[in-house]
């Protein structure tokens, strides 16, 4: 029967044989006509849902079912006699494809891959619909519907997926119809073909169903800041939801996560959580410690209701020291506030005597100590909080940068170095109009920062208190410090310039991301960045 | 041996098989009839394996019936299912690959010539060829559905001769559907009749013609069981099943021949008593 099938089918692809070689004709005669090549592939994923389709197209037409239906073979064995046949020819086309495909270089819309993979689910789809339905054309529709559709709305809701990986991921769920089909034929008959779709219809029904509830829960969410921890870790976080993405396992989490910290060893994460509740809006609902190798979450404190982040940048409220959370919170209403201070064995809050507020607060240095005393930085100015509730203004500055204890202060006449204690400590003082270079996000302090006087940048090490001109025909973008080496971040459009000083030498890489990003995240690791549901890391260890 | 238990196809709503239970030993050779639509064609349908039971069982030689058992039944549907555009070389290697073909046994009908196509013969000879096919794998069963009738009375006696002496060599099983049996005289040694998908009679053929009389008159004694009538002249034409000593006390009573018997069962004209 295997020989008799593959010789008919063989028969009807000598047709196809020769539409091809007209077509290819065409292409060559045109000097690669790229509008003749999507015929072509066109042509041949109709030739191949029809294939699927004829499987039983023979025994309809010869009335030969019956004879068919009474050999002594298993159904499944049946079907694999009426498919490999085909299967072989269709392979066989598709090899002849492939190889004009690789020789003449056509200029295809799919890669080869892609256009295989596709060409088989082309053909396995309509093998699904040979019993039940008549008419090819409708077959082909259902073929494209389940397929095409598939792809389509995987785009859709994925807008950076990449169409190869929609197509694979399209084709592999779509095996489930044809499966469903072979399960389905264990059980077929002569009967009218009205019994057999009784049964499938529901079925196909169901998968595709399943196929897009699936789809739509896995869709990755509109993801509104991502942040990449010095180990390479990524997170990304939407107003409702985290994900934190381990390399080899993805966890997502029903929060999202603000104020970053991570532990030196860069074992730990610590960061409170936030959602959004029907009656507030965004609240601060937990602190938690986050192991960046698992990526098991655990709830070290509940945050009362009314207790929030400063409104500044969260980012900069929290600090990890000695394996310590400490966290500033404010009850804006009630004018109170309190350092939460956080390890694995608990918690602990430290009130503020007295009412305080302060929705200004962009940055906060905790000094450990007894009792514990805090540094605000609440534009445009610096003070001392204690726990009994007193202030004392410390500074005026428009902005700051800091490193540790190290605070650089931006003053009208100059830019002066401290180091951050009960009393600040002038460690050293440039005269001029220094300006703080604007750094992207990151959620890591940096050991040399960049200033700008007039035209001129210069990286400054708080740290070892040296500066040194920096060459740049541009702002910089961003930069890290990453060990011994700064690595300051260019851009242009959408190409990144990375340079790299160390030890007086310079190194600079170009970088396309492939797109234009509307966020940007630095760490020690590298450079993030992202737009929607897209985003590529370039590592500094390259 | 074929038990059918319970054995029930449906095609829709409509059972056209019901809860059909029978006991078919080998050698044994059947006639299957019944009006049309009484289930006889699903009957063998399902015997074949070409239809599943939507209930019930079918057992060849206390095996549950599967591909295993098709191989020993040969099945000739009423439509000649065969691929028609196949040569006769092919559609004979197609056949002998499945089911095997003996070297020293063919029908001796007509002699096909290897290169014609199926497609390009007259429906009685398709009949005798697919029935050639069928009877050189030496089946176990064979099961024809009605399509004795397509061949001309030398075609029908080379069917009738090699399947009589099938039958005696290889204890061949054989169940045949028809409306009548005429064309088939002297194959069937059992008759059961089918009617919306159940038996209705099941008998040895010499029991049934002893056990079925008729008689006329006007009206029937109590005691005689008349299952059919039919205005006849001026008298009825009346039929007694099963048979009582007390007809003899009547007028005019005869046994009938098996063709007469089908048609009173399934010939529509007569009455139901």
């Amino acid at each position: 029967m295997l020989a008799i099938e593959a010789k008919r089918v063989l028969k009807d692809g000598l047709v196809i044989f020769l539409v091809l070689a007209v077509i290819v004709a065409g292409i060559l005669g045109t000097d690669h006509d790229s509008q003749l090549v999507p015929a072509l592939e066109i042509f041949l994923l109709l030739y191949a849902a029809f294939m699927g389709w004829s499987l039983f197209e023979r025994e309809r037409q010869e009335n030969a079912g019956e004879y068919m239906l009474s050999l002594p073979l298993p159904r499944w064995r049946l079907l694999l006699l009426k498919i490999l046949p085909r299967l072989l020819i269709v392979s066989l086309i598709l090899l002849v494809y492939l190889g004009l495909y690789q020789r003449l270089k056509l200029p295809a819309i799919l890669s080869a891959a892609d256009f295989a993979i596709l060409y088989f689910a082309f053909f396995f789809l309509a093998v699904s619909f040979s019993i039940s339905l008549r008419n090819f054309i409708s077959a082909f529709f259902f073929v494209c519907l389940l397929s095409v559709g598939q792809v389509l709305l995987l785009q859709l809701l994925d807008p950076s997926r990449e169409l190869g990986s929609a197509i694979r991921q399209s084709s592999l769920t779509s095996l489930a119809f044809p499966l469903l089909f072979c399960i389905l034929f264990q059980g077929y008959d002569i009967r009218p073909s009205a019994r057999f779709n009784r049964r499938l219809y529901p079925g196909l029904l169901l998968i595709s169903g399943l196929i897009a509830g699936f789809l739509l829960l896995t869709a990755p969410p509109n993801w509104k800041n991502l942040y990449l921890t010095r180990g390479g870790v990524l997170i990304k976080n939407s107003c409702q939801l985290s994900e934190i993405d381990l390399g080899k396992q993805r966890r997502r989490l029903d929060f999202c996560l603000i104020a970053l910290r991570e532990t030196a060893d860069g074992r730990t994460l610590y960061a409170a959580t936030r959602k959004r509740t029907n009656k507030d809006g965004c609240v601060e609902m937990s602190l938690v410690s986050l192991d960046l190798k698992s990526g098991d979450v655990k709830t070290l404190y509940t945050i009362a209701p009314g207790w929030s982040i400063a409104p500044g940048y969260a980012g900069e409220i929290g600090a990890v020291h000695a394996g310590t959370y400490s966290l500033f919170l404010q009850h804006v209403q009630a004018q109170r506030a309190m350092i939460v201070r956080v390890r694995d064995s608990g918690a602990e809050e430290i009130p503020i005597a007295g009412p305080f507020a302060d929705a200004n607060i962009s940055y906060v240095f905790y000094l450990e100590g007894s009792p514990p005393q805090l540094v605000l930085f609440s534009q445009t100015r610096l003070y001392r909080l204690d726990i009994d509730g007193k202030t004392r203004e410390l500074a005026q500055s428009k902005s700051i940068d800091a490193w540790g204890d190290r605070i650089l202060l931006f003053e009208p006449s100059g830019m002066s170095l401290y180091r951050i204690g009960p009393e600040l400590t002038l460690l050293r003082r440039w005269q001029g109009s220094y300006v703080k270079s604007l750094r992207r996000i990151s959620g890591y302090e940096s050991r040399s920062v960049i200033v700008r006087e007039g035209r001129s940048y210069f990286w400054m090490d708080l740290e070892r208190q040296q500066e040194q001109r920096l060459d740049a025909k541009s702002p910089p973008y961003t930069y890290q410090q990453r060990g011994e080496s700064l690595l300051v971040v260019f851009a242009n459009d959408a190409i990144f310039t990375i340079r790299e000083i160390r030890d007086g030498r310079e190194r600079e890489t170009d970088w396309v991301p492939g797109f234009q990003p509307s966020g940007i995240r630095i760490s020690p690791f590298g450079l993030l960045v992202f737009r929607e549901k897209e985003f590529k890391v370039y590592p500094f260890g390259n | 041996m074929i038990a059918i238990n319970q054995l029930t196809v449906r095609f829709g709503r409509v059972r056209a098989v019901d809860g059909l239970s029978a006991t078919i030993d080998k050698g044994e050779s059947i006639l299957l009839a019944g009006a049309n639509g009484a289930g006889k064609t699903t009957l063998l349908r399902a015997l074949a394996g070409v239809l599943r039971s939507d209930h019930g069982s079918i057992r060849y030689g206390g095996r549950d019936a599967d591909h295993r058992t098709r191989r020993r039944i040969a099945y000739i549907a009423a439509s000649i299912s065969l691929y028609d555009t196949m040569t006769v070389k092919e559609a004979t290697r197609l056949h002998g690959h499945f089911y095997g073909r003996s070297a020293d046994w063919a029908l001796s009908g007509p002699a096909f010539p290897p290169g014609q196509r199926i497609a390009s013969m007259s429906k009685g000879e398709k009949t005798i060829f697919f029935l050639s096919l069928a009877l050189a794998a030496l089946p176990d069963y064979l099961f024809v559905d009605d399509v004795v009738h397509f061949l001309d009375p030398h075609l029908r006696e080379v069917f009738l001769t090699s399947i009589l002496r099938l039958i005696e060599e290889k204890q061949l099983t054989v169940i045949m559907a028809s409306q009548s049996s005429f064309e088939i005289e002297g194959i069937p040694e059992r008759v059961v009749i089918m009617e919306k998908g159940r038996i209705i009679l099941d008998e040895r053929v010499d029991a049934l013609k002893q056990k079925f009389v008729k008689f006329y008159g006007t009206s029937a004694p109590r005691d005689i069981p008349v299952v059919f009538s039919r205005q006849w002249q001026n008298s009825r034409e009346m039929f007694v099943y099963p048979y009582v000593p007390e007809v003899h006390r009547l007028h005019g009573v005869e046994h009938l021949s098996l063709s007469e018997i089908l048609r009173a069962f399934i010939g529509g004209e007569y009455a139901r008593h």
